[in-house]
């Protein structure tokens, strides 16, 4: 009983559901010409207030129709056919009952005679041609009113409450913003989306369709089109910042910038000074205020795309510490619609560079060990001016035309104070030198470049052309003063002084031009060819002066003198094939140059010429899998001619007990090289893998043979040696839990070499192992917190087959904790914390271990967010050192430099901007 | 059944035949709104002169009263694209007799087998008209996911509740698609009729494809990209369209 209750209650709610559609509606078609039935009309029910779609069907071959399940409302009914006019009906369903329209008669197209008259209303305010423009200054109530709202102001134009647009009678199917379509083929997004104020006309005229303006060919389609006159400072405006730092041990970093913008045109000027690490503009400030001119950019064959940026040599490599100040400007404009851009650049900066490089050096000979201690006090100034220009032109939509030009004028002065010691096995004195070295001078260059790019209507071909000039002096003066002592035993030494003038000029010429070519042979293979020539001159002139007695320095020393006169015309030319066809990518192909080297050194008058014929073959195959894994195969061989300087050298005595001499006998090194890559990257599961084996060999590869005298004293030159290879290979993976949301990347690396120099007439296998792995864990939420924890160990070790007996190796580990916490009320915590380990090795028998925290804590003041203050302190513990270690063949050398240390620093950063950038920011 | 299917004059009525469609994708525009806060990117910048503006891909719907498949045609081979290449080895079958669908989609490492009943969404109509492929066609417009805005063409010449995708539940076959907010264009270029068999309608899954419902397929896709943060909302809503 109480089952059939449920039963009989679920029935019942079941059918109350139903009950409030169970309107339906009924009829059938005739023809009124034929009295044919209308078979496949479409018949639909929609609503009135709304104008959704609530049901439809398709008439019988009787052209019978019912519509079922309908709400009892008042329905718009819509019959339609095509060759049929459409009918069109209002009628009211009552619940529960089926309303029967009966016969309804279709009037068919053919006997349809109905001339309709568009009335044009034009209320023009301005004519122009078939254009008709409204000012929009004289329409605007509201400043917030978007455009639509303006639209519906303007006489003539009405907008419906869809956003639906009709100009003059018609609808307006395309909005334009000044010229060009905003946003697809949607009117209304345009509308909608901008704001009045911003327009300064608005334009109604018809327009050809996409069709007759591509084809050229007048279809007399013509649409009613609105196009948007955005006014001129809508896009003008600008934008900056203003950040001053101080810090305890007179630290401070200051810099001051701002950019100005009207429509493409960008001004901007900058400033800074800093005696921290922060040396030049970074990536983000470069691109805003620093124009693009150290950006490069291009792809390759497998659609991937690559920027390197280069904010030029300022000598400044982390060794030291600096002081700098730079001011710098941009300007960059384009006009007529991007055909021409060109760009101004120009900088002044100044540097200072301080510090101290300790070198200890291990030298491995046959019979027994030299221990060589250098240490090297610097002072380095450089002050110089950039300027840079380039000018784009897109001569038509195939044709790019490239030039470039660059200028810089560089003064420098460098102060380096060297001491150094050698001790032998048993750790006693072998020599001492103090040595000092000043050089002032000054360097200018001046390059340029001019590139043309030609495509071409068949997909494929290609042609560029581009040539390069390039030209570099160098003009500076020099003092060596230099006290070496031989010890024969601990207390006695024989003393060799030099006190010497150098002065020293040179002057680099270049000029080079290459063409290059690219056929297709059906949509599958392609041949490119090209070829390069280029001209290279260098003249250089060394003169040591010594003192006479008196304090003047007037004697010549022509051992140490030269004056070189050196050319070379390389002419290069290749030609490839590749194969590219969905997930195949492949190539085969290669180059040859030939170089003619000729030199003439104007002291000995001794010339001499040479000619080297290079080869450089290349293989490549990819292939993809999927649409984000690649599996790739490459070889690439070439040749490697000697240097100038390795067979015939300027002379050099700026470090007596490490001489360099040329070797004339010197000939042409070959290396192949073969590489496996497999790369596979899963988005969607946040995994990737990207691994890589190298395999390099080369036969008369060029090395060292060094002959080290008992007072520790080495001579040096190139030499050709066989044997020199090198594997290498990297596994990386990274994945993501999806449960916990942690992320970890791991790698790991490994390589072997060998390589072979000579020692003291004795042939020297070096073999370097070394084996790298890292593990990172982190887990990130965007605006609330990141975290890392990391940890990376590498071993080192190396065996020369001298000394068998002494192998060096050591471990290198480095732990590392950052954090990042979005705070309450703006705050932002900043942690980093890292940990290194080294090793004591027998060479070096202390180990180097430090740890280095930095904090920092930001706040981001006002509404706008523009006031930035934080408080940071970097290398909390005052542990900081620079180092460098290095064991490759029988020289182990370990650096340490001096770097920045502990410092606190207050930081209040001041970001600007007129109103319009920032309503676009948001 | 009537012979009407025979003949293109408009005044007739095509019940199997196939279509062939342009899926338009304007990556430049897309890119461009990407990067409208950060105008002065030189990598945007750059990126816009070696991409194509366009990224066109050729699908055709095989259809009769009772069934219809849609399949991939030709996929845009340019390199240039590789990174663009979200959503691959598109095809869908729907029967329409019991209201049944089901796409094959993968989308980078993921490969989907979305099962459902037809899409159905609030169309509403304008009253407006265009042209597409010689064939006169009734807009229609409605709001996806809550937020995307979609604009429909579909002639009554071909009384087939289908379409390309998802795109049906409109009285006639729907020609063109426009979805401004995607960026992304599904017109017909050509429209035949044919003569079909059963075998013109094969379907066939993917394997190790993940069996999901249309919702289902949105919900894996969020959960997935759940740390990308706002880009991850994006990828989503490129990946339904």
């Amino acid at each position: 009983m109480k089952q059939l209750l449920i039963l009989l209650l679920l029935c019942n709610s079941f059918l109350n559901i139903k009950a409030q559609h169970t309107s339906n509606l009924k009829g059938a078609l005739k023809d009124t010409s034929d009295f044919k039935s209308v078979a496949y009309a479409n018949i639909l029910a929609i609503n009135t207030s709304d104008s959704v779609l609530l049901k439809y069907t398709h008439a019988s071959d009787k052209g019978v129709f019912e519509l079922k399940g309908l709400p009892p409302i008042k329905i718009r009914l819509l019959i339609t056919r095509p060759g049929f006019a459409d009918y069109e009906d209002f009628v009211t369903l009552s619940e529960g009952q089926t309303t029967d329209i009966g016969l309804v008669n279709m009037l068919s197209k053919s006997t349809l005679l109905k001339e309709v008259i568009i009335k044009d209303r034009i209320d023009a305010i301005r004519i122009k041609g078939d254009t008709t423009e409204f000012l929009v200054d004289s329409f605007l109530t509201n400043k917030n009113a978007n455009v639509e709202d303006l639209m519906k102001r303007l006489p003539g134009i009405q907008v419906d409450k869809d956003g639906k647009i009709t100009a003059q009678g018609k609808e307006v199917k395309k909005v334009l913003v000044d010229g060009e379509e905003f946003f697809g083929d949607d009117p209304t997004i345009a509308t909608k989306n901008l704001k009045a104020t911003q327009v300064e006309s608005v334009q109604v005229f018809d327009k050809k369709s996409d069709q007759a303006t591509i084809s050229g060919i007048d279809d007399g389609i013509k649409e009613k089109t609105i196009n948007l006159k955005l006014k001129e400072d809508a896009k003008k405006g600008y934008f900056g910042k203003a950040s001053g730092g101080l810090g305890t041990d007179s630290r401070y970093e200051h810099d001051a910038m701002i950019n100005r913008f009207n429509k493409k045109q960008k001004i901007s000027a900058y400033g800074a000074m800093s005696n921290t690490n922060k040396t030049g503009l970074n990536w983000e400030d470069q691109q805003k205020f620093g124009g693009s001119d150290g950006f490069d950019y291009y792809n390759d064959d497998d659609g991937n795309s690559y920027m390197t940026y280069n904010n030029g040599d300022d000598g400044f490599y982390g060794v030291g510490i600096p002081q700098t100040w730079y001011v710098g400007a941009h300007y960059s404009d384009k006009k007529k619609n991007d055909k021409h851009a060109y760009s101004f650049n120009a900088s002044h900066k100044e540097m200072t560079v301080r510090g101290f490089d300790d070198n200890f050096t291990q030298y491995i000979l046959p019979d027994t060990f030299y221990f060589n201690r250098e240490r090297n006090d610097m002072s380095n100034f450089r002050k110089g001016n950039t300027f840079s220009t380039s000018y784009n032109l897109a001569l038509d939509s195939f044709t790019t035309l490239k030039i470039k030009l660059n200028a810089s004028q560089s003064e420098y002065n460098r102060l380096n104070v060297y001491q150094s010691e050698n001790r032998n096995a048993l750790r006693s004195l072998v020599n001492s030198n103090r040595r000092t070295q000043s050089t002032d001078g000054q360097r200018e260059e001046l390059n340029s470049s001019i590139n043309l790019i030609k495509k071409f209507k068949l997909a494929g071909r290609s042609l560029s052309v581009g040539f390069t000039q390039r030209y570099s002096s160098v003009d500076d003066d020099g003092f060596l003063s230099s006290d070496i002592r031989f010890y024969s035993n601990d207390s006695t030494f024989t003393s060799t002084l030099i006190d010497q003038k150098k002065l020293n000029t040179g002057v680099t010429e270049n000029y080079s031009g290459n063409i290059t070519y690219t056929e297709p042979f059906g949509k599958k293979f392609f041949v490119i060819t090209d070829y390069a020539i280029n001209f290279n001159q260098d003249k250089n002139k060394l003169t040591t002066l010594a003192k006479s007695g008196g304090s003047d320095y007037n004697l010549f020393v022509d051992t140490l003198s030269n004056d070189f006169f050196y050319k070379n015309v390389v002419n290069r030319g290749g030609l490839s094939l590749k194969y590219q066809y969905k997930k195949i990518t492949s190539s085969i192909g290669g180059r040859i140059s030939q170089t003619d080297l000729s030199q003439n050194n104007r002291i000995t008058d001794s010339a001499r010429t040479q000619l080297f014929i290079n080869y450089f073959p290349a293989a490549r195959f990819n292939y993809k899998i999927g649409t984000s894994s690649s599996f790739e195969l490459s070889y690439n061989g070439r040749t490697r001619q000697p240097s100038l300087s390795q067979i015939q050298p300027l002379i050099n005595n700026n470090n007596p007990l490490d001489i360099y001499v040329g070797n004339t006998g010197l000939v042409q090194s070959f290396s192949n090289s073969y590489e496996a890559r497999y790369n596979s990257y899963k988005p969607l599961k946040g995994s990737g893998i990207w691994s890589s084996l190298r395999y390099s060999n080369t036969y008369n590869d060029f090395a060292q043979k060094s002959t080290v005298t008992a007072e520790g004293k080495r001579t040096y030159q190139t030499v050709n040696v066989d044997g020199n290879y090198s594997l290498y290979g990297s596994f990386y993976h990274y994945f993501n839990t999806k449960k916990h949301g942690f992320f970890f990347n791991n790698n790991v690396s490994f390589s072997q070499s060998q390589n072979v120099n000579i020692i003291n007439d004795l042939n020297n296998i070096n073999t370097n192992n070394s084996v790298g792995l890292g593990s990172r864990i982190g887990k990130e939420k965007e605006d609330v917190y990141y975290i890392s924890l990391e940890a990376d160990w590498d071993y080192t070790r190396s065996e020369t087959s001298v000394r068998p007996d002494v192998v060096t190796d050591y471990w290198i580990s480095e732990y590392d904790f950052y954090a990042e916490f979005y705070l309450p009320k703006k705050f932002v915590f900043e942690f980093n914390a890292s940990h290194t380990r080294r090793q004591a090795t027998s060479s070096f028998d202390k180990p180097i271990n430090n740890t280095i925290i930095n904090l920092e804590l930001k706040k981001k003041f006002t509404e706008k967010e523009n006031w930035h203050v934080s408080v940071s302190v970097r290398d909390l513990l005052n542990e900081n050192v620079g180092f460098r270690r290095s064991a490759t063949s029988n020289f182990i050398n370990e650096n340490v430099h001096t770097v920045l240390r502990r410092y606190f620093m207050l930081t209040v950063t001041y970001n600007f901007s007129s109103a319009n950038k920032n309503e676009n920011k948001k | 059944m009537l012979v009407l299917s025979g003949f293109t004059h408009a005044q007739q009525i095509m019940l199997n035949g196939k279509i062939t469609y342009e899926r338009k994708y304007n990556l430049l525009k897309d890119l461009e709104e990407q990067n409208k806060d950060d105008d002065d990117n030189v990598w945007f910048e750059q990126m816009k002169k070696n991409l194509p503006k366009y990224k066109i891909d050729l699908f055709e719907l095989t259809f009769s009263k009772k069934q219809s498949v849609y399949n991939t045609l030709q996929e845009d081979e340019n390199p240039m694209l590789r990174w663009y290449k979200t959503i691959t080895d598109v095809s869908q079958k729907t029967v329409f007799e019991s209201d049944s669908t089901w796409a094959n989609r993968t989308v980078y490492d993921k490969t989907y087998l979305i099962a459902d009943s037809i899409s159905k969404p609030i169309w509403k109509l304008t009253g407006e008209y265009r042209e597409i492929a010689g064939h006169t066609c009734r807009r229609a417009t409605t709001i996806l996911y809550d937020s995307v805005y979609v604009i429909a063409f579909y002639t009554d010449a071909i009384p087939v509740s289908g379409g390309p995708e998802f795109f049906s539940g409109l009285p006639g076959m729907v020609l063109g698609v426009v979805i401004p907010r995607m960026h992304t264009t599904i017109f017909a270029t050509k429209v035949n009729t044919a003569v079909l068999t059963e075998a013109d309608f094969v379907f066939k899954s993917k394997k190790k494809a993940i069996r999901v419902s249309r919702e289902g397929y949105r919900l894996d896709l969020s959960s997935n990209t759940e740390q990308w943060g706002k880009y991850g909302n994006r990828f989503v809503l490129k990946a339904l369209f």
